[in-house]
């Protein structure tokens, strides 16, 4: 059987190898990637500084929350920047966002300065960051021994 | 990696300060610093001459903190992890004459000092001979002063560390600019070394987690190194700096190191003091000083 | 810009590997054995009418403990090393303290002892270490390897009076430890290990399992081809969507958006989709043993071919506060701990392994 090694690069960005190995039955392949992955999770929990009720704050408020913060920050154009929000739980605010990596930074530095909501004090807290959405799934240092 | 530590907690009320602890606690702090603010140096010094009854008096650092055995009982500890204050004067001169009050008994109970320069004249001061700790970077006005690159070697030589304080531009919006450009300015000075990154926060909700913290740092120019440096191994840096500045009057100075953070690994389990040898030392030619150092430990 | 932000490097790696389960160079075992210390365990099931029973039965089985502020003196006592280090397969991990920030220890099952120090604690202790290497020189953590099970290392010798000196004298490190242990005898219970430390009076707990499963009900799942890994046909999906896509079921992210024009988030399933009565969801964190994960796996194996699925998955999370990843290969936490890998299962045998680390950490 004749076997040729595939050349194309994957879309993944950054430093990447790719190796081929011809094993008995099969065709192993390899893919690293440890360059910049395509985007970047975070979670995230809006606090306030006073009890508020759970059903003012809904995902579009969320979002609209969000966007102002990255654009009293960096601007109009960065503001533009897909932003998604993945997952929000309204009872705690609590939520995943999704963003390209290259604005990660910037989200989470927009995320840090955004202080107040409708006179509210509020603050963001990011409980966690990944570059792989399936990593916020578990939280080993939320393990309780009680 | 030092343990995390926000440098810069401004002192008030000890139901509000304690509330203030807890929330550190939780976002993963493992020590702050108590700030005592006094305005301004030279009001202090005129006054202690002429006019005694507007006396300003400072504190003894242990009314500034929260009651140790408060922080140890009342379940602060939520994570099990040890949890730590100590105390820190700061003040801002703008009169070279002034600062010599600094080196007063009382300032330096202290377990940090910090000044704020406000010309280029106190900032060389700053630099060049006060015995501090930190030198704040003013983050609400355009700097009055130019950072040179000489005078940052010559407090770097020091082992002085330059403060950046992030929550004045989260309780007003406008800052942000001057706190960004000042601190691009600083960082881009200094190459981004001696630098630490604290609050300065007045209410509990200004805090920030030191990973956010950290991630501002990068804004402001630093690499990821230094920024998450800026909140852990240069603290750590800077509390030890504040420890050899109280020995180095004396000519010989022997103890078990207790510095605030090394701690044991076990759940607040700290050194057992006990059975070592008691705090020797040699005579020290400022008996002021020795008297600090025992109030201190 | 105000602000460059030239410096914000890469959050994570991602390695991706495809290969065949009957192939004799196949390393998916190894894989498993050498990720000591899993936090939890999650697989998806698509178009499973119910759940098989015995399915979960490896996890449930496994017994792990917690065991409260043991000296590490305490660990390199020869009667423990006899009766269970060298008996059978110990994991211990330290628990409650940060990878990054603080002292954390593991003992593998190879009889490594792992000691992560900071520099206080390292230069009180007074063992030889290397520097971690993440982070730069100044902010550096040490790392010390011990090898308790090495036949030199008894009592009367230098090396272990030294350690024992150092561990006792120098600096008493003390650890909560999360514990399990594989006897090498199948007649002696795992439980023992929690005899001893009682017996020795330390408090030790057993450490419960939680479980939990979600089934989902006419759920649009990708169509994925086990050898197209690239998604190139446009008859199936991309690898790496597809991971993202099974993250999002993990993390309960509602997938019935089928439109990108929505305010809030662009995501939708990957296409080309296809539409599943039942799919069914089980997550199980606690402590887990690679031996109850190779138990599943290859229950999922059979599973797949007997109910014909287009695949399953199984996703394994290690612990962030680890000191290792993969064997003696260090692991640490910039802004995030992960150390976790998925398998996509076919009935072909073929699978796809996807292992994702972080950005410090050295690859797999």
């Amino acid at each position: 059987m004749h076997w040729r090694p595939m050349q194309k690069h994957w879309r993944v960005g950054g430093h990447l190898a790719v190796s081929h190995d011809f094993l008995g039955m099969g065709m192993y392949e390899k893919q690293v990637s440890k360059g910049h992955l395509p985007y970047c999770y975070l979670k995230v929990r809006l606090d306030f500084e006073e009890d508020v009720d759970p059903t003012d704050i809904d995902i579009i408020i969320f979002k609209h929350i969000v966007l102002q913060a990255v654009q009293s920050l960096f601007g109009e154009a960065a503001s533009c920047t897909p932003i998604d929000v993945l997952k929000y739980r309204q009872t705690n605010r609590e939520a995943i966002l999704r963003v390209s990596s290259r604005y990660f930074t910037k989200l989470w530095a927009s995320l840090t300065w955004y202080s107040c909501y409708s006179e509210q004090s509020c603050a963001f807290r990011v409980l966690q960051v990944s570059s792989h959405l399936m990593a916020l799934a578990a939280n080993s240092r939320q393990l309780s021994l009680a | 990696m030092a343990a995390y530590m926000d440098l810069n907690m401004v002192s008030e009320e000890p139901a509000n300060l304690f509330s203030k602890l807890k929330i550190a606690e939780k976002l993963g702090y493992d020590m702050v610093a108590i700030n005592h603010v006094v305005e301004d140096m030279a009001v202090l010094a005129s006054a202690s001459k002429k006019e005694k009854k507007k006396k300003i008096v400072i504190p003894h650092p242990n009314e500034v903190k929260v009651d140790d055995a408060k922080l140890r009982t009342n379940s602060i500890n939520v994570s099990g992890r040890p949890f730590k204050q100590c105390s820190r004067l700061s003040t801002i001169i703008t009169d070279p004459s002034a600062a010599h009050r600094l080196h007063s008994p009382e300032v330096q109970l202290y377990d940090l000092i910090a000044v704020q320069p406000t010309s280029e004249k106190t900032f060389l001061l700053a630099c060049k001979t006060l015995n501090v700790d930190i030198i704040t970077i003013d983050v609400t006005q355009k700097l009055s002063y130019q950072i040179k690159r000489t005078l940052i070697n010559l407090a770097m030589d020091r082992g002085l560390f330059f403060e950046i304080q992030y929550s004045p531009a989260i309780r007003d919006n406008s800052l942000r600019k001057y706190t960004i450009s000042n601190a691009q300015q600083l960082v881009l000075m200094c190459k981004g070394k001696n630098v630490i990154v604290t609050s300065g926060c007045k209410r509990p909700i200004e805090l920030r987690g030191p990973l956010d913290v950290a991630n501002l740092g990068v804004m402001f120019g630093l690499t990821e190194a230094q920024a998450k440096a800026a909140v852990s191994t240069n603290c750590r840096a800077v509390l030890q700096h504040a420890e050899a500045r109280r020995l180095t009057k004396s000519t010989i100075g022997v103890e078990r190191i207790s510095l605030p953070i090394t701690v044991d690994a076990a759940n607040g389990k700290q050194n057992d003091v006990s059975g070592e040898p008691k705090q020797k030392r040699a005579k020290i030619d400022d008996s002021c000083l020795l008297k600090d150092k025992e109030a201190v430990t | 810009m105000a602000a460059p932000m030239k410096h914000a490097a890469p959050v994570g790696k991602l390695v991706f590997e495809k290969s065949n389960f009957n192939d004799k160079k196949s390393r998916h075992l190894q894989h498993i054995t050498d990720h000591y210390f899993n936090y939890s365990v999650e697989t998806m099931l698509p178009g499973c009418e119910f759940l098989p029973s015995d399915i979960q039965v490896p996890l449930t089985e496994v017994e792990a403990f917690v065991s409260y502020k043991v000296p590490l003196a305490e660990i390199i006592k020869p009667d423990f090393l006899q009766a269970f280090v060298k008996r059978g397969k110990l994991y211990m991990l330290s628990h409650g303290m940060q990878i990054d920030t603080q002292d954390c220890a593991a003992l593998l099952p190879t009889g490594i002892l792992i000691l992560s120090l900071t520099k206080d604690s390292y230069e009180q202790l007074g063992l030889e270490g290397k520097v971690a290497n993440f982070g730069d020189k100044k902010t550096c953590k040490y790392v010390i390897e011990i090898n308790v099970k090495d036949h030199t290392f008894v009592p009367g010798k230098k090396r272990y009076e030294r350690i024992k000196r150092c561990l006792t004298e120098h600096l008493q490190l003390t650890f909560d430890f999360l514990l399990t242990w594989c006897p090498g005898d199948a007649k002696v219970s795992p439980a023992s290990v929690q005899c001893y430390f009682q017996c020795n009076g330390f408090l030790c707990n057993r450490l419960p399992i939680m479980r939990k499963q979600k089934d989902y009900e006419d759920l649009a799942i990708p169509v994925i081809s086990s050898d197209n890994p690239t998604g190139e046909a446009e008859s199936c999906c991309d690898s790496m969507e597809f991971y993202e896509w099974l993250g999002a079921c993990a993390t309960e992210v509602d997938l019935s958006a089928t439109s990108l024009d929505s305010y809030t988030s662009s995501y939708i399933c990957p296409a080309p989709r296809e539409l599943k009565d039942r799919c069914v969801t089980w997550t199980s964190k606690g402590m887990l043993t690679c031996a109850s994960i190779i138990d599943v796996l290859t229950k999922l194996r059979q599973i797949v071919q007997k109910m014909n699925l287009p695949w399953v998955s199984l996703t394994v999370h290690g612990f962030m506060d680890c000191p290792v990843s993969w064997g003696q290969r260090e692991h640490s936490f910039y802004n995030n701990g992960d150390n976790l890998y998925t398998f996509v299962i076919f009935p072909n045998n073929d699978y796809w392994l996807y292992s994702a680390i972080g950005s410090k950490d050295v690859c797999v």
